[in-house]
């Protein structure tokens, strides 16, 4: 009861803030009072409204959607293998870890820049995003498979489990809420990667061009109308997965002593 | 003479961390333990207990001597172990964690019926297809338990698992254990630095000294029988008061 009481006033609170964030918006425009500078939010709405209602735009948010998701399947399947394999063994992380780390500290914008050199301009955002995400991927699945239970491991020996059901039976499902974790903070940032790809790499379909193309025109309520909706995308996406994580049937809690 | 099922015989061992001779836990190490009882090494914290069932379970490899746990006609014996911690796999039903040490033996259907069986012995009937962290700690041991008796093994390995239980559930368990093991009297090696769990659990009990490196330094068999075993009886005050005066 006093659970449910406090979710709920948490849901006004956060509700609150939307609001008061409006008002800022709303007020900050009326101030300013052009909307090639900042439109007002329902100019932005009515915006977003009237270009949702044209099918190029549909088709650039479901290529931008695709381009997002093949980027972290594949990630994903990279993340995970190299995850496994530098957790497992410390010759292959002595390999591996170099090439990571210097991706990793990459600047995104050299990445795309070279990317649009070596690349067709659909094919560009993936390739950041996978370039993004997989070393975020990567540092968790070691992470995880670095932090299986050692006692865990001891009883599988004992009872002579054999390597693939270690594997099967340990080793990944103690990994799973490391990838779920990185999987967690790595959606926002996909979505964020892939639209600035495509906003430099411009492909025919996608969100990135529509962004790029209203700011050359001056239509700022237009670019913020394809921001909202990126960010409808994120919000819909992080949404799903925290569906999953929730209703995991089990925790990896510690066992007790 | 007993009938030796498992024997040891002189094991050297040291942690390569702790370094130097004197630190050396086991040195030309050797005991036996008989077939068929169940044998208590008492001895104080740190003395080596865990280090030495380690050794027998193959957690641990001697650096020398040889350790033989079964007959010498079998190539490999199977031994279950009951550790401080229940170990069960949170992502694992109750059920599904006796299985799947029971699978490579039994097969999915018997190991199916057979962790129903042992389950039904502990108490958890109505608790096997319950995940661990919904089971309270005592629960969880007692599934341990469970999955420790319903493996195949010829000897069974205790480490003090009722050590961090409170009084009351320890005594249920140490009466559930008692009873779980007249069952099939399997061979049964028992950690403990609790008197009262010795002389309750004990058909041989071995106290370890606290020095380095670790040796026998008393042996006694009580043969009263496990069902009519009670800690103010003359003879487990008897036992009692030896291994007070042994362990202080």
């Amino acid at each position: 009861m006093k659970a449910s009481t406090s979710k709920n006033e948490n849901k006004l609170i956060s509700i609150l803030s939307a609001a008061v964030f409006l008002l800022i918006w709303k007020t900050a425009s009326l101030r300013i009072g052009t909307d090639i500078i900042l439109p007002a939010p329902e100019t932005v709405f009515l915006r977003l409204l009237a270009i949702s209602g044209k099918p190029e735009f549909w088709t650039a948010v479901g290529a931008t959607v695709l381009r997002t998701v093949y980027g972290l399947i594949i990630s994903f399947a990279l993340g995970f293998t190299a995850g496994i394999a530098c957790g497992t063994s410390r010759r292959v992380d002595a390999v591996f870890s170099p090439v990571i780390s210097i991706i990793r500290t990459a600047p995104v914008m050299s990445i795309i820049l070279l990317a649009m050199i070596w690349f067709k301009t659909d094919i560009v955002p993936v390739f950041v995003c996978i370039l993004m995400i997989f070393p975020i991927l990567t540092a968790n699945v070691k992470q995880g498979v670095n932090g299986v239970d050692r006692r865990l491991l001891e009883l599988a020996k004992v009872y002579k489990l054999s390597r693939s059901e270690v594997l099967k039976e340990i080793t990944i499902p103690s990994i799973v809420p490391f990838v779920l974790a990185g999987l967690r903070s790595s959606i926002g940032v996909a979505w964020k990667v892939v639209i600035a790809a495509e906003v430099l790499s411009l492909p025919v379909r996608s969100i990135g061009t529509g962004l790029q193309f209203s700011q050359m025109n001056l239509e700022t309520a237009e670019v913020m109308a394809w921001t909202v909706m990126a960010i409808i995308l994120s919000w819909i996406s992080e949404s799903i997965l925290d569906l999953v994580i929730k209703h995991r049937r089990w925790e990896a809690v510690p066992d007790d002593k | 003479m007993i009938n030796n099922r498992i024997s040891i015989k002189n094991v050297d061992f040291m942690y390569p961390q702790n370094g130097g001779e004197n630190n050396r836990i086991f040195s030309n190490f050797s005991m036996e333990f008989p077939k068929s009882k169940v044998s208590v090494i008492l001895g104080p914290s740190g003395c080596g207990k865990t280090t030495l069932l380690n050794l027998i379970s193959g957690l641990l490899a001697a650096e020398g001597g040889t350790i033989s746990c079964c007959s010498s006609s079998e190539a490999v014996c199977n031994i279950s172990v009951l550790f401080q911690e229940p170990r069960l796999l949170p992502w694992r039903s109750v059920r599904q964690n006796i299985e799947l040490v029971l699978n490579k033996h039994y097969g999915p259907e018997k190991s199916r019926e057979t962790a129903a069986h042992y389950l039904d012995l502990v108490g958890l009937a109505d608790f096997m297809d319950y995940y661990p962290q919904s089971l309270s700690g005592g629960m969880r041991q007692r599934a341990a338990m469970a999955r420790a008796f319903a493996y195949p093994a010829e000897t069974i390995l205790m480490d003090e698992p009722f050590q961090a239980l409170d009084l009351g559930l320890k005594i249920n368990l140490t009466s559930l254990f008692a009873r779980l093991w007249v069952e099939d009297r399997r061979t049964s090696i028992f950690v403990t630095h609790d008197i009262n769990e010795a002389i309750l659990l004990g058909d041989e009990i071995f106290v370890l000294s606290a020095g380095r490196p670790v040796k026998i330094i008393e042996h006694i068999s009580n043969a009263v029988p496990h069902k009519e075993r009670m800690l103010d009886s003359p003879e487990s005050l008897s036992i009692e008061k030896k291994l007070y005066r042994l362990m202080s």
